[in-house]
This record gives C-alpha cells, structure tokens and sequence, in this order.
C-alpha cells in the first residue's frame, strides 16, 4: 500500500476511534457526573440538546439565546443516557413584570398516575416583600418572618407551640402532630358522590377503625392506564396501607388500631376511573385541593377563590359560588372565582356533572364534616390579615449582570422516569401572553454511581 | 499532486463512510449517544461533497 495512503488512513480512523470512544464514554458517564446546558442559541451544529424543547409551543416565544414565556405551566424534559441520583439545575432568566408574575415555580414529576410534581421555588417576591416590611431571622436555611417582633430566633418560636392559625409556611413541611380535642367518633356510615380521576383527602380518627369502602367504574371513551392505587399514610407520612384495586376496582377497608390522629387517603389513578360509591364512617372528613364530582352536588371550600374547569361541553353553564353566580362558556380552560368575603366557608354548587373544582385549600360536604390538620399555605392567594409569622424554605434568586440566577436542588431517584427521561414543569401562575419572563439559561448538573460503584451493586 | 488529491480524498470518504455505518450502530445500540452531541446529518452532507467531488476529479483523471 501506498505509504501516503496508509498515513492518512491511520490518521482518519484514529481520529474516528477517538470520536467513538469519545461518545462512549459520554453515553456510560463512568465517573458518575455530567454537566447538560441549554442556552437556546439552536445552533445546527449541536446534536438534539438533553434539556429538551419547552412546551407546549403555544406558550413559548422562542428566541435566539432564549425563550419567552407566555402561559403557565409549562414543560421540559431532561433526558440522561443513564440514571442519576441528583440534579442540580440552575436557571438564569428575567422576570420584567414581577408585580403581575411574583411566583416562579421548578417542579420535577414524581408520580406520572396523579401528574404529582416536586415544586421548589424559583422565584417569590411576595415573600421578598414581605421579608423587607416584617422581622426576618434566617436559620438553617429557613426564612423565619414576624409580623412583629417577638421571638429572639427561629427555636425559640418553635418552642412556643405556634398557634396553626397565625403561621403559613412556604416550601417546608414543619412536623407537628393536630389534635382535634372535642372529637367524637360515630359509626353511621357517610356516603360521598361519584368522584372522578385522582383525589386525596383527611380523616381523623380517635378510638375508632378507619372505614372505607369504594367501588370503581372505568369511563370507555379514554385511553389511560387502569391502574389504581389506595394509599392510607399517617399525620407523618409513613405508609400505613397500600393496595393495588386496578383489577378488583373494589375496597373494602377495615384498618384497627389506629393511632390518633389524621390520616391521608389517596386514590391514584387516572382521568378515566370514576369511583362509583364512596362510603367511610369517619366523620370528619375533608377532601385536599381538588373535587371533581360526576354528578351536580354541593359542598363548601374554606378558600375564597377556586379554579373551575371541565372537559365536557355538557357540563358549562351556571356555577355557584359563595353565593354568586358565574358562568362556564368554554372547555378545558381554567375559569378563576374570586370572592371578596372573608367567610370561613364558601358554599360551592355545581350545577352540572364531570366539573372539576381545585382551590389551595381544602373542601368539605358538611361543617360538621370539616377540620384543617395543615398549616396555612404561603401563596397568592393567602390574606396575610390573618397571619402573624411566615416559615419558609426560600433563597431568593442572585443578580448577575442584570439577569437572576437560582440553583435548586432535586433527588432523581425516586422521580418519574421515561424513555430516558425526567420531566419538569415550570408553573407561573397568571402567566399569560402579557406575561415579561425570558429564560436565558438552563444548566443541570448530575450525580450518580460511579462505573465501580454500578459493577460492585450489579455483582 | 492529482493523484495524491484523489489518495487524500478516497481515504477521507472511507473514513466517512465508516463514521457513518459505526455512528448508526452506536445509534441503534443505544439510542441518542450520538445524535445529542452531534448533528449526523453534517455528517451526510461532508460524505456527500466528498463524494461527489472525487467522481468529479476521478473523472476528470479518466480523460487526461
């Protein structure tokens, strides 16, 4: 062979070698770490980027070197060529109009059966605000603010058994046991509505049996997994019952010696399911969130503004709500109910089967029915009259060069993975095509086992 | 100088054709290794120019 011609050759198919070991070795990632990076900049040059396109299309302007936001939520996915434990992502974007969007959320999809998402805060100039008019001690990573100053450091406030009423918190769950003290068990069964989709909701239970029984229907005009899972944790979110109903599509529960206290039980399933009979001899009773109710019904809502929408074109029409009426002329949108009263209770009357009602608070068939085992939530939503100290689990975003700059952390592995893929939401609540919010940046750091550490644990 | 032009030119489209066939495995082994870091239709294109290149200067050495 021509002595050129093998030179060249070497040449070639070793830079060639190199390319593949080169992408070998980013395909196994043998150290256990990898840095992904989205700047938008859409260059041919570049392969597909592993922090995918947010979507969907109609709520993103895309730009050269960024991308525009204009409605809430909305999605990426991440995807990695092997699993990893943790991410660290930090996002550099701006927020020109932060009176109209103070909220920026970051969640990672844990649970893909009841669309259940990690949310950590982005940005939230509420709490900034808040921080620059009441007392704020930052602790262990906490944000402790007092409306007046009264405790010398956060300890000290815990220490003093708040009262549930006078504190909100924001991304932190603070572990302190509810005691209903004038709680009287009953044994007469409640029956609820036909209910559809997901639902989560609180009992509490003293000296009693928790008692549940339901019966599931599956809606044939979707095309969603089947399964369905009852779940039964206690006021400290330990497991206390599991079942998997998805063939029987029946329960009938008896669980005996209960501690007191409240207990979450949670339906996951999907959109088609609907749960046909709902009977429990708990009396105290409040569903968390969301009621999503087949048949018209009525209940309260101990929040003055709920969200209304439905799928069905036969369900728009008239709404009740505290009293009021409004209207539903359209499906699949989102209609926001605010009230001006400050009543505890907001009576809601769905005229019209398959609604689905959400609020940031919880509802309850009867005021007897009603209890609140959770603190206050910090959001939009929150009359900050009624509170005297917020708890939160926030660092507000860095400035660098105009823009800001946050880093949060997530635990990937119990986070819901497909096709190699970890998905995350971005939630701008009232995010609109008014909306001034320009992501400039999204860079994702990555930890996993080692190549040593996979062998070791696969042997 | 022709000949070592065409030598150059018949190794690199080798070369290309081999990336092309050892990339495609490497992507159906295992989906995205390559395609995320780079965009294989460039790939296509280079293999291509190179291609029809060396015809046009292979043939061109037909005639002299």
């Amino acid at each position: 062979m021509n002595k050129l011609r093998l030179k060249i050759r070497i040449i070639l198919w070793s830079i060639l070698a190199l390319a593949v070991f080169v992408f070998v070795y980013l395909a196994v990632v043998p150290d256990g770490y990898m840095v992904y990076e989205n700047n938008f900049s859409g260059s041919i040059w570049h392969g597909q980027n592993f922090i995918e396109k947010f979507s969907p299309a109609e709520r993103v302007e895309n730009g050269h070197g960024f991308i525009k936001i204009s409605g809430d939520p909305v999605y990426f996915s991440l995807f990695t060529p092997r699993k990893f434990e943790k991410a660290r992502i930090t996002m550099t974007y701006k927020n020109l109009n932060e009176a109209q969007n103070p909220v920026m959320e970051l969640g990672l999809l844990m649970d893909k059966t009841v669309w259940a998402y990690k949310m950590e805060p982005l940005q939230n100039k509420l709490i900034e605000n808040l921080s620059n008019s009441w007392t704020k001690i930052e602790s262990n990573g906490l944000t402790f603010l007092q409306r007046t100053k009264k405790y010398n450091n956060l300890d000290q406030f815990l220490q003093s058994n708040p009262k549930r009423e006078d504190l909100a918190l924001y991304n932190y769950d603070l572990k302190a046991p509810f005691v209903l003290s004038d709680y009287k068990s009953t044994s007469s069964w409640q029956n609820y509505p036909s209910l559809r989709g997901a639902y989560q909701f609180y009992v509490y239970i003293k000296k009693e049996d928790l008692n549940l029984k339901l019966e599931l229907a599956r809606l044939e005009n979707l095309d969603t997994p089947d399964e369905a899972i009852v779940l039964v944790s206690d006021q400290a979110g330990q497991e206390v019952f599991r079942q998997n109903i998805s063939d029987s599509k029946k329960l009938d529960l008896n669980l005996k010696n209960l501690k007191e206290g409240t207990y979450k039980v949670e339906l996951r399933t999907g959109d088609n399911i609907i749960t046909k009979s709902l009977a429990t001899t708990q009396n105290k009773l409040v569903f968390i969130n969301r009621v999503w109710a087949m048949t018209p019904t009525e209940f309260l809502a101990d929040n003055n503004i709920v969200k209304v929408r439905t799928v069905a074109p036969a369900s728009m029409g008239e709404f009740n709500f505290g009293g009021e009426k409004f209207n539903i002329d359209k499906t699949y949108e989102p209609f926001n109910f605010n009230l001006n009263s400050h009543a505890e209770f907001n009576a809601v009357k769905t005229n019209h089967p398959d609604l689905i009602v959400e609020s940031n608070g919880l509802f309850a068939f009867s005021e007897a029915a009603y209890f609140n085992p959770d603190f206050k939530r910090f959001n939009a939503d929150l009359d900050l009259s009624k509170i005297n100290y917020v708890l939160a689990n926030y660092q507000a975003p860095t400035e660098l060069n105009g823009d800001k700059v946050v880093t949060l952390d997530f635990e990937l592995s119990n986070a819901y993975r497909e096709f190699n893929k970890n998905s995350f939401m971005i939630s701008i609540p009232g995010a609109d095509s008014s909306t001034d919010i320009i992501i400039k940046d999204v860079k994702i750091q990555l930890w996993g086992q080692n190549i040593i550490e996979k062998i070791k644990q696969s042997l | 100088m022709k000949e070592k032009i065409i030598i150059v030119m018949e190794e690199l489209f080798y070369a290309l054709s081999l990336a092309m066939i050892v990339f495609g495995v490497m992507e159906a082994l295992k989906a995205r290794s390559i395609l995320n870091y780079f965009n294989l239709d460039i790939l296509l294109i280079v293999w291509l120019v190179n291609a029809i290149i060396l015809l046009i200067i292979k043939n061109k050495n037909i005639k002299l």
